[in-house]
Formats: C-alpha cells, sequence, structure tokens
C-alpha cells in the first residue's frame, strides 16, 4: 500500500512537469532510494507494474541507494 | 548501466526531482497557513494501539491550565472513535477516514482545514495523530513543525531498529506505559540507545498515560514550543 501511494505521487509529479507528454511506455525509472525512506524496490516495482496504468505495466526500476530518506527520480527511459 | 544496455535506443529523460514533489508542494502550502496563525502542528506517528489518543486525552487537561488552546485531526483507516474521544475534552477535532490508506498525505491535511472550520489564528498546537504504522506516514510530510513518534514499552525495545525511518524522521519520541515497566522484560535504556543510533539528535520523554507520569513535563516543553514559534514568527 506504501509502495502504491509512492507509486502514483511518482506519476503525479511525471505529469505535471510535462514528462509524460507523447510518452506511449516507460520501460525504467532510475531512481536514488534513501535507506531510511521506507520504500522496498521490488515492492514499488510491482505497484508501478499493477496499478492499471499501461504505460508503466512492464516498467523495470534501477536504484542507487544512500544513508537518507530520499526517493528521488533520476531518469526514465521511455518510447 | 544494465537498462541502458537494455533500451540502447530509447528516449531518455532527466528528471532530477523529489519523487513526492506533489506532496511536498501541498505540505509547504499547509505549513504557510500554519506560519500566518503561528499555530505549532505536531505530527504524531506511532504502531497502533501504542497511545497517540490516550496521550492527546491526558496532555489536554495540563495545556488548558496553561491556556493552551489545542485543536486535533484525527487520522484513521476507519470509525470516528478516536475523534469521539477527543469531543469528550471540549475541544474542536476532526476525523479523517482514510478507508484503507495506510497514512495521512498533505492534500488530506489542506481539505481538514479546510472542513473542519478550525480557527487557527486563535488556536496555538494542532495534534495530527496520524495511521497507526510505523512505516507509511514516515514519507509524507503534512506541514508539521516536529514529527513525534510514539512507541509504548510493550512493542519491545528493538522497535527502533525495525522501523528505523520513523526515528530517523522525527524530532521527539514519547515513550510510553513506564508503568508497565516492572512486568515487562523491555528496558528504557535499551529502547534510548537503539533510538539514538538512528538518530542522536531525538529529545525523549517518558509518560505513562496511566499515571500520568511524565505528561506535565511534556505539556510544559509544548509550551516552550508554542512560544518559542510565536516569537520566532515575529522576528521575522
Amino acid at each position: 500500500m506504501h509502495e502504491l501511494s509512492i507509486a502514483l505521487e511518482v506519476i503525479e509529479m511525471l505529469e505535471k512537469n510535462n514528462y509524460l507528454e507523447d510518452i506511449r511506455i516507460v520501460n525504467a525509472i532510475n531512481l536514488t532510494i534513501g535507506n531510511y525512506s521506507g520504500i522496498d524496490k521490488n515492492y514499488l516495482e510491482f505497484a508501478f507494474q499493477n496499478l492499471g496504468d499501461d504505460r508503466f505495466s512492464e516498467v523495470i526500476l534501477n536504484c542507487d541507494y544512500n544513508e537518507t530518506d530520499d526517493i528521488k527520480v533520476n531518469e526514465i527511459i521511455a518510447d | 548501466m544494465e537498462i541502458e544496455k537494455l533500451y540502447p535506443e530509447h528516449k531518455k529523460i532527466s528528471i532530477q526531482k523529489n519523487a513526492l514533489e506533489a506532496n511536498e508542494n501541498i505540505a509547504k502550502s499547509n505549513k504557510s497557513k500554519f506560519e500566518a496563525s503561528k499555530i505549532f502542528v505536531v505530527n504524531l506517528l506511532s504502531s497502533p494501539g501504542s497511545g497517540k489518543t490516550s496521550m492527546i486525552e491526558r496532555i489536554v487537561p495540563f495545556l488548558k491550565d496553561l491556556n493552551v488552546k489545542v485543536c486535533v485531526i484525527e487520522g484513521d483507516v476507519e470509525t470516528d472513535l478516536d475523534k469521539k474521544r477527543i469531543d469528550a475534552l471540549g475541544i474542536p477535532s476532526y476525523q479523517i477516514i482514510t478507508k484503507g490508506t495506510c497514512h495521512l498525505d498533505a492534500k488530506m491535511i489542506d481539505k481538514a482545514l479546510v472542513s473542519s472550520n478550525f480557527d487557527l489564528i486563535n488556536s496555538d498546537i494542532l495534534f495530527i495523530e496520524n495511521v497507526g504504522n510505523l512505516v507509511c506516514p514516515t514519507s509524507f510530510n503534512l506541514g508539521e513543525d516536529f514529527k513525534i513518534v510514539v512507541l509504548s514499552i510493550t512493542e519491545g525495545d528493538d522497535k527502533p531498529l525495525k522501523y528505523p525511518a520513523a526515528f530517523y524522521k522525527s524530532d521527539i519520541m514519547i515513550i510510553n506505559k513506564i508503568d508497565l515497566l516492572n512486568v515487562l522484560d523491555s528496558s528504557i535504556k535499551t529502547i534510548k540507545e537503539n533510538a539514538l543510533s538512528i538518530n542522536n539528535k531525538l529529545k525523549i520523554f517518558e509518560i505513562s498515560c496511566k499515571t500520568n507520569e511524565g505528561i506535565k513535563e511534556l505539556a510544559n516543553y509544548f509550551m516552550e514550543q508554542i512560544i518559542n514559534k510565536r516569537e520566532n514568527n515575529e522576528t521575522k
């Protein structure tokens, strides 16, 4: 449930900043996840793939970790 | 690197943004409202049953004695049982029922501030009691001044190590149910050591909502913070 909320927040952020204009599918997201963020990469990936948004149904997450509470989106790879 | 190899011909878009930007923006707007009203705002985090509502019930009479005006936003997955407990104290309260969502977010608080009609300008402190959960609420800022994590000794002294994010992000830890120390194996010393190993800036209070031990000290601390906030706002 937590990761589902985070996935929805990420999509909202991408949409508000117009990063998803003309994007058919997001293949991958490069993220930085803090060890104190409480986020599990596998659950987050599952959330993206299953939240009902076809653009993210096959997305793969690639995560760097650090000793913060950050959840930062660095880059998306898309078609 | 692996992903780039997998998708060499695809479009790469640099983002470099906080994933929770939308929530952060609303939290900043909430904070501006709180600053304008000079109200001190606390976001209470804990596991279910650690005593967040009981702590509010116990501290409100002490705060009333100090002429502190309190209001409360309650967050629960279901029911307004906690709001009813707060209403019995004769102070303004508002219940957010999340219907399954495991945390409060800034948007929910924004809506609650509109719907509740709280008189923020004439209030001194707002307690936001988050959904009982030590994981999810830690990610979502609400615009609060302090995050406070409440831990009851019945939860075990290893809780800070098992749920580090809540302790890492909090300003204060309240150890509750200390009246049970003599019947449990939990050690306050170990709880403190474990919590401080995650966040060495944590200010720690020990309380019992059963005996009221430590509640007056906590009320006095909140009073200090209310005064500090008012003075800081006036010098801005």
